[in-house]
């Protein structure tokens, strides 16, 4: 038997080996994702490790309030304890002139062997108030060796109950590099003596230490020791027992060990979240491979019915297609796992020629798992797929061998997959609109529970959808192509032969199916996202930029200049100046009577300038001269008609009001009105629209250019422009994954192209005998492929719109209206990519065809 | 009898020197060797001979579905020898008709839209009248909505014969188009052929083995070792039968009589 099965293997060969590609990519990613995981892993134990230095044990006071540092160092009296150095960390300002930089300040360590840092040029900090800074940090202030910087720190003053700012100048002794990247997200860490790091926190006792041991000392013994020295320190200055209790004394391995289990958390999380979207490759993958077993049975017919004549049983041709599996399975996997390695190795040799201040291992590590896990998942998905293939082998009745082979006939589904289907769509799609009608309940919107009912509902509906798409998937290509049809004889050939094998031509759309459904509904969700936030951000921050001048005595000739300055950026779109006041007395005109609003901030603008500059002009809906904007919630202001407002000098002006909800913050009256009241009053303030495409850097210009001057710049929108980045990198990454699992679909489409080109080759030859040119049997080839292609691209996009509106209903529900975004863009590429690739997909598959010769159709077999 | 038509008339089918030579060296196969012969038009001609005598080889280079090695064959004024691939293509939607041993229906499609594919494939239009006469003729006027899955073997020929026909082609070569049959639907299918020829005024060449089969046409050609080794006018299933006779003496004693009529 195995015998027969390897050479129905090496007679299939090429149609294995393109399933073989589709199994294979994704054992790839799985592999390339576990080996990625080991590398940020072994990344961050020698990051761990190298805060610790030549040491060779870390003292861990964590739980108590720590002891002096001078208390910490004695404990080097400890038998076997060489040295005992305080550890102390807090993030500081450091500031040079007008730059200041934040980073981290660690203390310098007893001895320079203890240093995680490399100094390279100057001094170790030796006194106080010395410090050595990292070269990327001094860099920046511009600091040298011998020259003075100001630490900024933060005191917290038990007295006032509130932080303190504190400056002191300290003089560089030194750089530093940090090779081994024990500060790496810090670029380096700044070093100064210990004390002099707790004084710019305000703090005095530490609660870490590094420990080196006499040579030959046993650190069993002497470890469990130095902890115990050490907690009868802590005693002895008044820690409770308990408290006392918890500290620790591990050697470097064990400290990095405990460190990473914790860091790691994160790790593993992206890996899980990525090997997730390895998995769903392999599904798709399964499809692929599930369709070409299907085939590779039907066209074995004749062969398996022979077998079962000369006395092959069920169970010996099941065994068979299985093994073929399994062979087919383990050899993609290798290949998909040697690939995932040298794609990561050759990754590691790209980024090890570039500094990116983290040192990566050289060489990837293969462990057990790497090789394991994405060998087994592949073997398993393979064989699994191969299944339902396997069983029809078992079906071929004796029989068969006797009579002419016919094109097989496949049938579409059974009822009870009907049924399976419906009840899965049914329910799941109930789910899904329960989940959205939770998360959007008037009173109290319970977004987490629409959550909890929409994901499993969105996802039994869509297995309810992919189970029955033998049924409905065939009916939509019929639609389409019945539109082709119309175009000639190749589309009515190739329409008509798509919906010949309706369950082939199902599982090949569905998919490509699931990975645009996906990718769609991503972006789909992404901009639903975008365009609700850009609703709320509009509103949040109606201006781009900020600008506000001090207030100098000559205000508003320093305005003008600020105004010029930044009009000047490239960038900038647009400036408007801002007038506000503070008027002393205000009383609105209720019909109940005057209510006074006191000590009121009322800003003047122009209001046909202003809607240059804000996001949402309806923040100054109904701003016109002799009209006070009153931005208020409060029922008692939406009834005021009038306000009475008094001049500094004494005399009043009557205006007309408007109540706003969610204006500007302030209330607001045109420029000529404010001249009104406050004929004196110069603009402070300018409101800045920009166009930028780098909206945080013209911030960064606009903020250089008007430093000097003394103006303030508040920069909203590099906080939106972040915030979008955030989304696009995110759903860039996303998309990216998902994109593996359509390029597998594709090679699934090429391979029904080709086994369908085998399958008919007498037809094709019966074509071409009677009048089908080559160029009507390529295209006929053509259109169907494009055929499939379009028609799971299509259906993918409206179940990713649909999936995609359902999530952003129920996530964003409760944050207010969702505007429900189409992303065109992307729908376009998805089709654009789905046409292109449904075309190429018939090129191969066509150049064997149109070699078959018409006298092919004569021959009798 | 001799039926020889001279070259170059409308519709004539014609071989000179016609040779195909499979494989090079020692394992080179000399399937037809200079064959010269001509098929009237309006005729109903069949080519017989025994296995491997050439005679399915002289079909495809006649219909211009493989290359000649030398020689040229003819339709008409049409040298189809000279003819690349695109002028073949439209060669044989245009003016030959096909009828395969096992049918070769489209399975997706209708009786009709079978029919109709040639028609199709060029964009051309359908002779309405033709087409019912065709459907009337053969008997199909039932099944035209049928899928080949549904026809039995017999209805399913004649289709393919009205496949062949509805473009009005100069000829139409069948390849053993009772192959696949049993014996009555065989006679019928033979019988609509001989109609077609007769009422319709089409010219069809046959391949068969089959002497009852070859009787129904006006004229035999028998074929062996690659060349043309009699010819029979108005042949019955005994004269064919005797010249089949006279071949097999012809392979085992290789100098004999020409048997029938003389050579074309």
């Amino acid at each position: 038997m195995f015998r027969l099965t390897f050479a129905q293997m090496r007679k299939s060969v090429g149609k294995l080996v393109s399933a073989g590609i589709a199994i294979a990519i994704g054992t790839a990613f799985v592999a390339a994702t576990l080996l990625a995981g080991n590398i940020m892993t072994s990344t961050s134990t020698d990051s761990v490790a190298a805060t610790l230095a030549d040491a060779d044990a870390h003292l861990d006071l964590g739980g108590t309030v720590g002891l002096a540092p001078e208390a910490i160092t004695s404990l080097d009296a400890t038998a076997g304890v060489a040295v005992v150095s305080p550890q102390v960390q807090t993030y500081i300002n450091v500031r040079r002139g007008e730059r200041e930089v934040g980073t981290l300040a660690v203390s310098a360590a007893a001895e320079p062997r203890l240093e995680a840092q490399k100094l390279t040029s100057g001094a170790w900090p030796a006194a106080t108030n010395e410090v050595a800074l990292p070269a990327a940090v001094a860099e920046r202030l511009g600091a040298t060796v011998s020259g003075t910087v100001d630490i900024v720190g933060y005191t917290f003053d038990e007295a006032k109950g509130e932080s303190e700012e504190t400056t002191t100048t300290v003089t560089v002794t030194g750089l530093l590099d940090d090779p081994s990247g024990a500060y790496v997200s810090f670029d380096g860490a700044l070093v100064g003596q210990v004390d002099d790091v707790l004084a710019w926190n305000g703090g005095s006792l530490v609660t870490s230490a590094l420990v080196t041991l006499d040579a030959g000392a046993d650190p069993a013994t002497v470890l469990p020791a130095l902890a115990d020295a050490a907690r009868a320190e802590l005693v002895a200055a008044g820690t409770s027992d308990e408290d006392a209790a918890q500290v620790r004394a591990l050697t470097k391995q064990q400290y990095a060990d405990e460190r990473i289990a914790q860091l790691s958390g994160d790790t593993n999380t992206v890996m899980y979240v990525v090997l997730a979207f390895g998995a769903l490759a392999l599904v798709v993958a399964g499809l692929v491979i599930a369709n070409t077993f299907q085939v590779l049975v039907a066209q074995r017919t004749r062969t398996l019915a022979l077998l079962r004549c000369v006395g092959a049983t069920k169970k010996q041709l099941r065994a068979s297609v299985l093994l073929e599996a399994g062979v087919l399975g383990t050899l993609a996997s290798l290949t998909g796992i040697l690939v995932g390695a040298i794609g990561v190795q050759a990754l590691l040799a790209v980024l090890g020629t570039r500094d990116l201040g983290v040192p990566l291992p050289q060489t990837i590590e293969v462990t057990p798992a790497v090789v394991l896990v994405p060998l087994i998942a592949g073997v398993v998905v393979t064989v699994l797929a191969a299944f339902a293939p396997a069983r029809g082998a078992t079906r071929v009745a004796p029989l068969a061998a006797l009579r002419p082979a016919d094109a097989p006939s496949v049938r579409g589904g059974s009822k009870a997959r009907l049924l399976l289907a419906v009840v899965l769509t049914v329910v799941g799609g109930a789910m899904l609109a329960g989940g959205i009608a939770v998360a959007n309940a008037g009173e109290e919107p319970r977004p987490e529970i629409g959550l909890l009912l929409g994901i499993p509902g969105g996802a039994l509906s869509f297995v309810g959808l992919i189970v029955g798409s033998v049924f409905w998937i065939p009916a939509v290509a019929a639609g389409i192509g019945a539109l082709l049809s119309r175009t000639g004889a190749s589309a009515r050939l190739a329409s008509a032969n798509t919906l010949r094998n309706p369950r082939r031509t199902a599982a090949t759309s569905t998919a490509l199916l699931i990975g645009v459904t996906l990718v769609a509904m991503m972006s789909t969700g992404a901009a639903s996202a975008r365009a609700t936030f850009n609703d709320q951000l509009d509103s949040h921050f109606a201006v781009d930029v900020l600008v506000e001048a001090s207030g100098s005595s000559d205000g508003s000739g320093n305005l003008d200049t600020v105004r010029e300055k930044v009009a000047a950026v490239p960038g900038v779109a647009a400036t408007v100046p801002v007038t506000s006041t503070y008027v002393d007395k205000i009383e609105l005109t209720l019909p109940d009577g005057p209510v006074p609003l006191g000590s009121t901030e009322v800003s003047g603008i122009d209001p046909t300038a202003a809607r240059t500059v804000l996001h949402d002009p309806r923040k100054i809906d109904g701003l016109e001269d002799g009209v006070l904007l009153v931005d208020s919630s409060r029922e008692l202001h939406l009834a005021a008609t009038g306000a009475v407002v008094t001049r500094a000098d004494g005399t009043t002006l009557d205006l007309r009001v408007k109540v706003i909800t969610g204006g500007l913050g302030t209330h607001m009256v045109t420029a000529t009105t404010m001249k009104q009241i406050a004929p004196d009053a110069t603009a402070s303030t300018l409101f800045v629209r920009l166009d930028s495409d780098n909206p945080v850097r013209t911030v960064d210009d606009i903020r250089t250019q008007v430093q000097d001057l003394g103006a303030w710049v508040t920069g909203a929108v590099a906080e939106r422009a972040m915030f979008e980045q955030v989304i696009n990198v995110l759903l860039a990454v996303v998309v990216g994954l998902l994109a593996v699992a359509v390029v597998i679909a594709l090679i699934g489409v090429t391979n029904t192209l080709s086994l369908s080109v085998l399958e008919r080759q007498r037809e094709n030859a019966t074509l071409r005998a009677i009048g089908l040119s080559r160029k009507q049997l390529r295209s006929t080839l053509a259109i169907e492929g494009l055929l499939i292609a379009i028609v799971g691209t299509l259906l993918g996009v409206v179940l990713g719109l649909v999936y995609g509106w359902s999530g952003a209903a129920t996530v964003l529900g409760s944050f207010g209206d969702v505007s429900y975004a189409v992303p065109w863009r992307d729908i376009a590429l998805a089709l654009v990519v789905s046409v292109v690739a449904g075309l190429l997909a018939s090129v191969l598959p066509a150049r064997r065809a149109v070699r078959t010769s018409p006298v092919e159709a004569l021959a009798v077999d | 009898m001799n039926t020889t038509v001279v070259p170059g008339s409308t519709g004539t089918v014609s071989a000179r020197g016609l040779t195909k030579v499979y494989g090079k060296g020692a394992g080179q196969v000399v399937a037809l060797d200079h064959v010269d012969v001509d098929f009237a038009p309006g005729r109903f001609t069949a080519i017989m001979g025994p296995s491997g005598s050439g005679k399915s080889t002289l079909m495809h280079l006649l219909a211009g579905l493989d290359s000649a090695t030398s020689g040229s064959s003819r339709i008409g004024d049409t040298e189809i020898t000279a003819l690349g691939d695109d002028a073949l293509t439209e060669l044989r939607r245009t003016r030959i008709g096909f009828v395969f041993q096992s049918f070769n229906l489209l399975p997706m499609f209708t009786a009709e839209q079978n029919i109709l594919l040639p028609l199709d494939l060029g964009g051309n239009k359908v002779d309405k009248e033709w087409f019912a006469t065709l459907v009337q003729t053969l008997g199909l006027g039932e099944r035209l909505t049928h899928r080949p899955a549904e026809l039995s073997g017999g209805q399913q020929q004649r289709v393919a014969i009205a496949r062949a026909l509805i473009t009005k082609p100069d000829v139409v070569f069948a390849d053993e188009p009772t192959g696949n049959l049993d014996s009555r639907s065989g006679a019928e299918v033979l019988s609509f052929l001989r109609r077609s020829v007769r009422e319709l005024g089409r010219t069809i060449i046959m391949v068969t083995h089959d002497p009852a089969a070859a009787a129904y046409a006006d004229r035999v050609v028998l074929i062996a070792d690659g060349r043309i080794a009699g010819d029979i006018s108005d042949p019955t299933p005994e004269s064919v039968l005797a010249g089949l006779d006279a071949l097999r003496t012809l392979e085992t004693t290789p100098v004999a009589a020409t048997p029938g009529g003389g050579q074309a």
